[in-house]
């Protein structure tokens, strides 16, 4: 894991030789530590990860191949990829969650279909568009729970992407986590003041109930983006030099396999649909 | 004061916000040197943030308004500085460690500052390995920063500026969100920056922590430096001189608790909140957070609850509310067993953003609310018709009056505090718990949330509060409560002659 100029490449969880000297050796003890845990260990990250350019092309394919319905094994096959992607990067439990919604939702299609009429009918289109798109809900969750921000703005400086348009997909992907936990608070704040949201409460006054949710949030979102601006501002995030990376990005074995065995499946689906194959 | 060998210095400096009509900061003269610890404190609203946004370059790139005299940075006006400079020689470390953040992971957090300025990668990689040798937090690297408490949060805000190699810190505030054992910790970090000869100017209300690293403490008052003592001199200061200035404690074996007259109400009868073999955990195979807890509360009593950060205190505090269901036991109120969704609404809740709790438009109609939130859970009959006169009442013993047409969000967070504790009151809630209700507030404001309390008490309400703050909790507290490993391990009155226990609790060495 040592590039051609000599320098330390990111380590994903292998052994690393400690050819740094002392500094590796400590992030090496750090990586242990929090890796020896796996997931288990509050905030450790996940021990392994593709590589994010990977993961994009990956997700790219997927979606390509999403509408081709005429080969449910192919589908069965990238869902099954996607919960292998997930176990290799240490998130069994979720990959199994997943895996069950998905037989739950085939058999909900397939029910619908033994109903012999036009509402089942409009169900049942509606669960199988559910289960074309499935698999990019499955593949995403796993890429956005294990990538790095800062391997994937690594990954886009590369594609030279602009600097303004790479930090402010970094802030969404930082700022969504941040939206959901203002509206969780919201919410139990209302509970508190006992005026908890109920479906009634949601049928019967909905315009009361979205603006007690809307106006706590809104006020503490500006806070949150004032205090954040200050942050960046003083971090260096408007300099005019040109941005680099901590990290140092190299193709993997997994990255490759991975990548090509999306691809096979993908490429099948997507012939399949062109009517090349049968 | 002055010299070439100041880091930072204040030649007469001053500055107005643009909407504002008074200056914020007039007249000021200081000076950092390099490996000097300076801090500016003072009651809230005397401008010390305004100095160190004028250090750090917020004034005037995001702050505009009029400069008077001059900011020098290393003998350089702040305003013949390129902000990139700028700010790889003056690093910020702010006082919300959740709002800092850019990262989802600590690594790529500490490397951020560097990558913007565009520091090579080998360069990144030396500099976040040497700050987190030299910060000692070797174990933060590759975390998940959400699942961080406050304390580290604001260990690796402290690194990501230090990898950017500044010769000048500045804090604001940092402390407002921590626990006593983080600030000791965020006080042996400053050590360690003074000894790499970093100037370091730290704005901060709460004192004790300082007391050993700071070399001068500057008092400001209505925007002005009123005085520029060396830390010996300004310990000798006696304490009635002290709050006279309104600053908090410096010296924390000195704070002891008031000798209470037993409270009449406290001794006597069932207690208002209990609960009995309380367990909480988080989904259904979690690990339990809160497990065989009795806790009991009486009426006129405030009971603080303190342990370590992450400990499951706030889990505790929130299942009494019932905003998480218990998994086993049962928490009385009034003696009588309550579910988790009767008791929200009952127990109130007084969250640390108060305005998250407000959802009216006016002070008035927010007591309003909460009068009707108590109808739909009592039914119609079960209080009083006469609304106006109850939400006067209130309005009046919470010192709210003039305020009763304002929006809830444009009040002080102080104000805010006290309306949601009035609109839980008037809900009908006897017990109060409140998680951390002092954080980041000066000495004024402390002694007024404390007063509250004690007008509560006298009110036969029943109040427990989560707090790091011991001097607030001398303040107004009765009893001390220590949560760890999921229940409650110590309990003991509070008086002088258990001060030193609690200290020992609180986490003072």
């Amino acid at each position: 894991m040592v590039n051609s100029n000599g320098q330390i490449t990111r380590s994903q969880g292998d052994p690393t030789p400690l050819a740094g000297g002392r500094a590796s050796a400590l992030r090496q003890e750090a990586r242990t530590a929090t890796g020896a845990a796996g997931g288990t260990h509050t905030g450790a990250l996940a021990a392994r990860r593709l590589d994010p350019r990977v993961s994009i092309v990956i997700l790219i394919l997927i979606n390509a191949a999403a509408f081709a319905p005429r080969l449910v094994i192919g589908q069965i096959a990238m869902v099954a990829l996607s919960a292998s992607v997930a176990v290799w990067c240490g998130r069994g439990a979720t990959a199994l969650r997943w895996c069950m919604a998905y037989a739950a939702v085939m058999v909900a299609g397939y029910a619908f279909l033994l109903i012999p009429n036009g509402i089942a009918a409009s169900f049942a289109t509606m669960v199988v568009t559910v289960r074309c798109v499935f698999c990019v809900g499955m593949f995403a969750s796993t890429m956005i729970a294990t990538t790095r921000v800062g391997e994937l703005a690594c990954a886009l400086q590369r594609a030279h992407l602009p600097r303004h348009g790479i930090i402010a997909l970094c802030i969404a992907l930082r700022f969504f986590p941040t939206m959901a936990g203002e509206f969780r608070a919201v919410a139990e704040a209302m509970r508190v003041r006992g005026m908890a949201i109920t479906p009634k409460s949601v049928v019967s006054q909905p315009v009361r109930v979205m603006e007690n949710l809307l106006v706590p949030v809104m006020s503490r979102l500006s806070i949150v983006a004032d205090e954040l601006s200050n942050a960046a501002i003083v971090r260096g995030m408007d300099s005019s030099r040109p941005r680099t990376s901590y990290y140092d990005l190299s193709l993997r074995a997994a990255d490759v396999t991975f990548l090509v065995l999306f691809a096979a499946v993908a490429a099948v689906l997507i012939l399949s649909r062109a009517g090349v194959i049968a | 004061m002055s010299g070439r060998d100041a880091a930072v210095e204040f030649r007469e400096a001053g500055f107005t916000y643009d909407a504002a009509g008074e200056p914020s900061a007039h007249g000021v003269s200081l000076a950092v040197r390099p490996g000097e610890c300076v801090v500016v404190t003072g009651p809230s609203g005397c401008g010390k943030t305004t100095l160190a946004r004028m250090v750090n370059g917020l004034v005037p790139a995001v702050y505009a308004g009029d400069r008077a005299g001059d900011v020098r940075v290393f003998g350089r006006s702040v305003a013949d500085w390129e902000m990139d400079d700028l700010s790889c020689a003056v690093g910020s470390v702010f006082q919300n460690p959740r709002s800092q953040f850019f990262n989802l992971d600590t690594t790529s957090e500490i490397a951020f500052g560097c990558e913007n300025m565009g520091v090579p990668r080998d360069k990144i990689v030396a500099r976040v390995d040497a700050t987190v040798r030299v910060l000692g937090i070797e174990h933060l690297l590759e975390r998940d920063i959400r699942a961080l408490s406050g304390g580290e949060k604001q260990l690796v805000a402290v690194a990501s500026v230090h990898a950017m190699e500044p010769s000048v810190f500045v804090f604001d505030e940092p402390t407002a969100a921590l626990d006593v054992r983080a600030m000791l910790r965020l006080r042996d970090v400053i050590v360690r920056l003074k000894e790499e000869g970093k100037a370091v100017l730290v704005v901060e209300h709460r004192l004790w922590w300082l007391a050993g690293v700071a070399d001068r403490i500057a008092l400001m008052r209505d925007g002005a430096v009123v005085s520029d003592l060396a830390a010996e001199e300004f310990s000798r200061m006696p304490g009635a001189e002290r709050e006279r200035l309104g600053l908090r404690a410096w010296d924390i074996a000195r704070v002891a608790p008031r000798t209470a007259a037993p409270n009449d109400l406290a001794s006597s009868g069932e207690p208002v909140l209990s609960t009995r073999g309380l367990a909480v955990r988080y989904g259904k195979r979690g690990t339990f957070v809160v497990k065989g807890c009795n806790f009991d509360a009486q009426a006129g009593c405030a009971v603080a609850l303190i342990g370590r950060n992450g400990v499951g205190k706030t889990t505790f505090a929130r299942c009494l509310a019932g905003l998480h269901a218990e998994a086993a036991g049962e928490v009385c109120v009034d003696g009588t067993a309550l579910s988790a969704r009767d008791r929200a609404g009952r127990v109130f809740l007084g969250m640390q953003e108060s305005g998250y709790q407000l959802f009216s438009d006016t002070v008035e109609g927010e007591l309003r609310l909460a009068l009707d939130a108590r109808r739909r859970h009592d039914g119609g009959d079960a209080c009083p018709t006469d609304d106006a006169a109850i939400v006067d009442a209130k309005l009046s013993d919470f010192g709210l009056e003039r305020f009763r047409g304002r929006h809830p969000l444009s009040l002080s967070g102080g104000q805010r505090q006290r309306l949601a504790i009035a609109a839980g009151m008037l809900q009908g809630a006897r017990v109060l718990v409140l998680d951390e209700p002092t954080s980041g507030l000066d000495l004024a404001n402390m002694r007024r949330i404390a007063s509250q309390i004690d007008a509560l008490k006298e009110q036969g309400c029943c109040i427990v509060v989560i707090t790091h703050d011991y001097e607030f909790a001398c303040a107004t507290c009765d009893e001390i409560a220590h949560f760890e490993n999921g229940r409650i391990a110590e309990r003991f009155d509070l008086t002088p002659s258990n001060a030193p226990r609690a200290r020992a609790l609180f986490g003072f060495g």
